[in-house]
């Protein structure tokens, strides 16, 4: 009785809700997801961010729909470092055969997908055009008047599309700092 | 708040506009400028501007600072897309959606077609392809005129069936053929250094980056060039041959029943293979990064079965054992650097 009683009436909840909801989700969730991710893993992350969130237990309606959701959402988040990772080794191995004695380090590599996840976030809603003049300015060194040239748009268009995503970099550097730590 | 968040739009604006690089806009832009600031002096934030314009230079720097490329941030961006409708298929939404933004990714790769997709080689190829499987997994397919096609892991081909000839291109990978019968219409198997053309037959074709091997298993194939098609050279029964982008081809036999066993069963059957070789072989069954110079290891010459399913770092210990002057150093669980 003691024991029940230290825990605070959240945390109890969440411990129902594990109980009643645990094996299903991970069922749920194995039928839907392939290597490498994995529903039991999944399942722990949903349950610890939900111990971690201020979100009141309480006024959770559909705890299935709840949880299905919040899992849903880790998944995007593993899936875009995991890819994002992929797609970034898998260039760096090409450009590392091409260049002898260049050194690679952990900090290195992880800064550098940091970043590529900050800039993948940032710009997610961008067209290909916009990041296309966003790119050739920032990455590439081309000049605002050779950049409107190329993507065939006026200069004021060109300089709309490269303040865009300016704005939209550094408002993300504010809603995720902990991708730009550099 | 949503007065402040326009105003730092506007700042961003006048960043770019500051910076054109034809004069008489700068200066044009530098008078608007001014008045503008007289205009918000009230609310205007001095040290967000700053900021804004510091962040800006950062930003500028990344190419060099992370050694990252335009093509680099391109592709996660658009690889990120393709998660995102993933995801959302998993959980059973929007199939449009999907459609959508497959033809985003190919528009988007048609629209940039000045970048050189370096680290691309096969990547777009192989997401577009007709048939492809992933780490470790293979695939066993009856064609429509009743070969067997066995791809082997992280493979994927295209498939082009018609009136007068059976084309398959291999696109990255391997794969085991068992061609059935078809006097009219050879079958041809397409790599990236040559095609080789079948009438009825079994064989195995493996594509590493710098050339294509070729083990008959039954029967015999024409070896031909690319494009004119030219005769090369005829392989029989029991042969290999690897063939580089010259059309220079290295011959040596094999034993046919025990090839065909070996690759069915993920072992490799390394005789004087160059360790290069070796390590493009057993990246098709891991997820792990193996990074090295081509030049570097190509003179090492690796003897021994060596199973594909076992655990790569093992793997490559076990290597590392035998030949002492070979480095390995782990950067991470799944990331390796041999020299």
């Amino acid at each position: 009785m003691s024991a029940s009683l230290s825990h605070p009436p959240e945390q109890q909840l969440i411990q129902e809700m594990y109980l009643a909801h645990h094996d299903w989700l991970q069922h749920w969730l194995s039928n839907r997801i392939r290597y490498p991710f994995n529903a039991a893993d999944l399942v722990q992350d949903t349950f610890l961010k939900l111990l971690q969130s201020n979100q009141k237990i309480l006024a959770i309606q559909e705890p299935r729909a709840y949880l299905v959701n919040m899992a849903k959402n880790l998944l995007i988040d593993k899936q875009r470092r995991y890819r994002l990772e992929k797609t970034y080794l898998e260039g760096l191995r090409q450009q590392y055969e091409n260049e002898a004695g260049w050194v690679l380090s952990t900090e290195q590599l992880e800064q550098t997908i940091d970043l590529l996840e900050f800039l993948t976030l940032a710009l997610q809603g961008t067209s290909v055009t916009v990041r296309k003049a966003f790119l050739m300015y920032y990455f590439e060194g081309y000049n605002q008047s050779e950049i409107a040239e190329r993507i065939g748009k006026s200069l004021r268009a060109t300089q709309a599309y490269l303040a865009e995503c300016l704005h939209l970099c550094y408002c993300a550097k504010q809603k995720y700092p902990t991708q730009l730590e550099v | 708040m949503a007065q402040s968040d326009d105003l730092s739009r506007d700042m961003a604006l006048w960043i770019i506009r500051l910076n054109v690089d034809d004069a008489k806009e700068r200066q044009a832009a530098l008078d608007e400028f001014e008045q503008w600031k007289l205009q918000h002096q009230s609310h205007l934030d001095l040290a967000e501007w700053n900021q804004l314009q510091s962040f800006s230079e950062e930003v500028q720097q990344y190419a060099s600072s992370h050694q990252l490329s335009a093509e680099t941030v391109h592709e996660a961006i658009e690889t990120q897309q393709q998660v995102r409708q993933q995801t959302r298929r998993v959980f059973g939404q929007s199939i449009l959606g999907l459609i959508m933004v497959v033809m985003l990714g190919y528009f988007s790769y048609a629209y940039f077609p000045y970048v050189h997709f370096s680290s691309a080689y096969g990547t777009y190829q192989y997401y577009f392809a007709d048939l492809k499987t992933a780490v470790a997994e293979t695939r066993t397919i009856r064609l429509e005129d009743g070969s067997q096609l066995v791809l082997g892991a992280k493979s994927a081909v295209n498939i082009d069936f018609n009136q007068q000839r059976r084309s398959i291109e291999l696109l990255q990978g391997e794969i085991y053929i068992d061609v059935a019968k078809d006097p009219q219409r050879p079958l041809i198997v397409e790599s990236k250094q040559a095609q080789f053309k079948a009438l009825g037959t079994r064989f195995l074709v493996q594509q590493y980056p710098t050339h294509t091997q070729l083990d008959m298993l039954h029967s015999r194939v024409e070896v031909q060039q690319l494009q004119t098609a030219e005769r090369l050279a005829v392989i029989q029964q029991g042969q290999r041959i690897s063939i580089d982008a010259t059309g220079q081809m290295q011959r040596s036999a094999i034993e046919e029943n025990q090839t065909q066993t070996a690759w069915q069963q993920g072992q490799i059957i390394a005789e004087n293979l160059a360790l290069s070789d070796l390590l493009h072989q057993l990246n098709l069954h891991s997820d792990a990064y193996l990074f090295y110079r081509t030049a570097d290891l190509k003179a090492l010459k690796i003897n021994g079965i060596i199973d594909r399913h076992q655990d790569i770092e093992a793997t490559l210990m076990l290597i590392a054992q035998k030949h002492p002057q070979l480095k390995i150093k782990k950067l991470s669980t799944h990331i390796f650097i041999l020299y």
